[in-house]
């Protein structure tokens, strides 16, 4: 997305709200990579991605186009959402932060593609990754739900998954 | 790459399906080179996001970005979307009986027009803008409120559509906002506005601009523009009078309101305090036609007229507190 994509995106939603749907969908899967990469755990990504876009959208308004992508005011919000994040949780269990390491921009941006690909797998092998990753379900389960052979499942996983590199490879190229 | 294509050789199936299990239990095994590309995929999408969370997210802000758009118009602080904006010649009158009665409170005054102003009031939980001065006198009564909206142009040609007759198109104005003027079949005023992010004109005000009373502005601008070239900044037009505008000429802002009568021209003064200048000039033997006041287009303002009766505003931009 060229920068200037992303200004008009962003002033469309400045102008009238219910355009900041597209802003979230271009960069859901960023946002969230980011997340999860540095608190690990689902719930806690999923909570914290949530702040990050109902923030976005309350402070939409001011938000003032310098130049830079509009992701990096995101992950800014994001970075300060699970530093307040740890904080309250550092009271309650003193427990220490997982990951405190950011991760690299060409890591979120290689997660993000990755997650957006899935979303464009046939069906079938989008419900195989989808149950067996997210849901963590067994190879039995998943046969039992899609009422097809385990044989089948563990093909449609492969298949799934080779289908991902493939696209991944062709993508760096 | 449709999944009913040449099936995966079984071997390979249950040989990944075990690296699989293991990424998902936390321990990815050291794999033959051939499997590790395909590990690493699998390993990533332990961190796949939920379908049904990210749909879930989509609706949350759907439904919040509808909230903002159908209510929460930004306004100037202080404001809520709609004030009821009664317009009376003996305007102080109406405020102290309102003050007497509900217990009113004056939040802000600012001179409007020739000899009148526009004062902002508090009364418990509500705002109401009243606009006096005995210039209203020949003029109808009627009707009139202040909206603030998401798109102050959308609103009004909506409202031209929805049968009202235009009073003044939708521009910028000097007081922060950029509106238009519509009147509704019934005979009540609609002030559709927009706030705007800063004062629209600030580029080429000096510490000193001058500030013109022509009776009539338009025809005034328009030499302006053939002779000098000056480029129209800001014209707020009540009841077909311009009682604003600012135009710009070279580096110089110039701006005026219309008077009927001959007015001297004044000097709007942009000064770091206000209240100093305000005192200084009184000191000086200058005559206070008004002390420092905050407007509500941002500027604290004073008037004063000079022992040689040219008038003089010192301002000084509204202390906020962000």
């Amino acid at each position: 997305m060229s920068l200037d994509d992303d200004r008009e995106r962003v002033e469309a939603a400045q102008r009238d709200p219910a355009c900041f749907d597209e802003l979230y969908e271009r960069n859901f899967h960023r946002v969230y990579a980011y997340v999860v990469r540095r608190v690990g755990d689902r719930h806690q990504a999923e909570d914290l991605t949530a702040e990050v876009f109902r923030e976005a959208l309350a402070g939409i308004g001011k938000f003032e186009w310098r130049g830079v992508p509009f992701i990096a005011w995101l992950l800014r919000i994001a970075s300060r959402a699970i530093a307040d994040h740890w904080q309250r949780s550092g009271r309650e269990s003193a427990n220490p932060a997982p990951n405190a390491d950011r991760p690299a921009p060409e890591e979120i941006e290689r997660s993000a593609m990755l997650f957006q690909l899935v979303d464009r797998l046939p069906e079938a092998q989008f419900r195989v990754i989808h149950m067996r990753f997210v849901e963590q379900k067994s190879i039995r389960e998943i046969a039992g739900e899609l009422g097809r052979s385990e044989g089948a499942v563990k093909q449609l996983q492969l298949r799934a998954i080779e289908n991902l590199r493939a696209q991944m490879e062709g993508a760096h190229a | 790459m449709p999944d009913d294509a040449l099936m995966p050789d079984n071997a390979n199936v249950d040989q990944f399906d075990q690296i699989v299990d293991a990424v998902l239990a936390g321990a990815p095994p050291a794999s033959d080179p051939e499997l590790a590309a395909l590990t690493q995929i699998a390993a990533s999408l332990r961190d796949l996001p939920d379908e049904n969370f990210q749909k879930r997210l989509r609706s949350d802000l759907q439904r919040r970005a509808t909230m903002t758009t159908s209510t929460v118009a930004p306004a100037r602080e202080g404001f809520r979307t709609v004030t009821p904006f009664i317009v009376v010649p003996n305007a102080s009158e109406l405020i102290e009986f309102l003050k007497q009665t509900f217990d009113a409170e004056e939040t802000n005054r600012h001179p409007h027009g020739t000899d009148g102003f526009v004062a902002s009031l508090k009364i418990g939980d509500s705002d109401l803008l009243i606009m006096g001065g005995q210039f209203l006198r020949e003029q109808e009564r009627f009707g009139a409120f202040h909206v603030f909206v998401p798109d102050c142009d959308a609103a009004y040609d909506r409202a031209i559509k929805a049968g009202g007759t235009s009073l003044g198109e939708p521009a910028d104005r000097p007081y922060g906002e950029r509106s238009g003027f519509v009147k509704d079949a019934s005979g009540n005023y609609w002030y559709i506005a927009t706030l705007l992010e800063g004062p629209p004109h600030t580029e080429g005000l000096g510490t000193v601009t001058p500030y013109a009373h022509p009776p009539k502005a338009r025809p005034f601008i328009d030499f302006m523009k053939k002779a000098f070239n000056a480029q129209e900044l800001a014209v707020y037009e009540q009841g077909g009078r311009v009682m604003h505008a600012a135009v710009r000429i070279g580096n110089t802002v110039m701006e005026m309101g219309e008077s009927p009568d001959f007015q001297p021209s004044s000097f709007y003064l942009r000064v770091e305090d206000c209240d100093a200048a305000y005192q200084s000039a009184l000191a000086a033997g200058a005559m206070s036609l008004w002390p420092p006041t905050d407007q509500a287009w941002g500027d604290r303002t004073a008037g004063l007229q000079d022992p040689f009766g040219y008038q003089w505003i010192p301002s000084t931009p509204v202390k906020k507190d962000r």
